[in-house]
């Protein structure tokens, strides 16, 4: 399953200046082996967006399809083919 | 009706009706929310750009929100360095259960990237301990002194907004 996430530009540092990316889980389907398949590409990211046990990092809002993944089911929500990630500072929804 | 008042770092889309204080934009089918509704239900599509890209897009929304089918819309006149963004940010405000039909609005006009947030946690995050009080403190240069006794005047404000959860919501102290 292919994957595309989109960054928001102040995090364009962590991604080799890339504002979109495409990974593929093959046949995992969850947030955590996207963050996984994410740190594969962006060496580091990975201690960006959480800590060692998938806890979300303060300063990070992640969405699945316009949601927030904390009030879904942080790093186990599930996702499908043609799911739209955006990642962002959690400052922007200030 | 776009209010773009130079000493305010926001600029707004209001219904006139709104801002002739005949009529308040928060509110889902008409109905006023109280303080536990807004809590639950009232959020905002985020929407990342330039300046000059927000405004044009807040020139698209206005139609929409004179006619009330967008309750309303704040986007920043300048980046703001302290958070880090590197872009200035839009807010379409609307509640929970009218945010799927507001979201085909802004991707008619070309709108992509979709994040949702509640107001809440936005609030949260003006708390003690909050990501952006914390940053705004430190971006401040507060001794520790006065850090603690914002923060205390940050938490004390909250609690008396909402302290009555079924009074009707009235505005956020600025």
């Amino acid at each position: 399953m292919k994957i595309t996430v989109k960054f928001a530009a102040a995090l364009s540092r962590y991604t080799q200046s890339s504002k979109i990316a495409v990974c593929d889980l093959g046949e995992k389907n969850d947030m955590a082996s996207l963050i996984e398949a994410l740190d594969a590409k962006f060496p580091g990211i990975k201690k960006v967006l959480c800590d060692e046990s998938f806890e979300i990092a303060d300063s990070i809002n992640i969405y699945v399809n316009g949601d927030n993944i904390r009030y879904v089911e942080g790093f186990r929500t599930p996702l499908k083919e043609n799911d739209q990630v955006n990642i962002i500072p959690a400052a922007a929804a200030g | 009706m776009i209010v773009n008042n130079p000493t305010s770092h926001f600029i707004f889309v209001f219904p006139k009706d709104h801002v002739n204080g005949e009529y308040n934009y928060i509110n889902y089918k008409g109905k006023p929310l109280t303080n536990r509704e807004y809590l639950q239900n009232w959020g905002k599509w985020l929407i990342f750009g330039s300046p000059e890209e927000l405004g044009k897009l807040a020139e698209k929304l206005d139609p929409f929100i004179e006619a009330k089918k967008i309750p309303a819309a704040k986007y920043d006149r300048e980046i703001i360095e302290e958070f880090e963004l590197g872009e200035c940010v839009m807010c379409v405000y609307c509640d929970l259960r009218q945010r799927d039909e507001i979201w085909e609005i802004l991707a008619s006009l070309g709108i992509e990237d979709k994040a949702w947030a509640y107001e809440r946690e936005t609030m949260e995050r003006w708390l003690p301990g909050g990501h952006l009080l914390e940053k705004w403190i430190k971006g401040r240069g507060m001794s520790a002194e006065q850090a603690e006794q914002f923060r205390l005047y940050a938490k004390e404000k909250f609690r008396r907004m909402f302290e009555d959860e079924d009074a009707i919501f009235r505005g956020i102290e600025q």
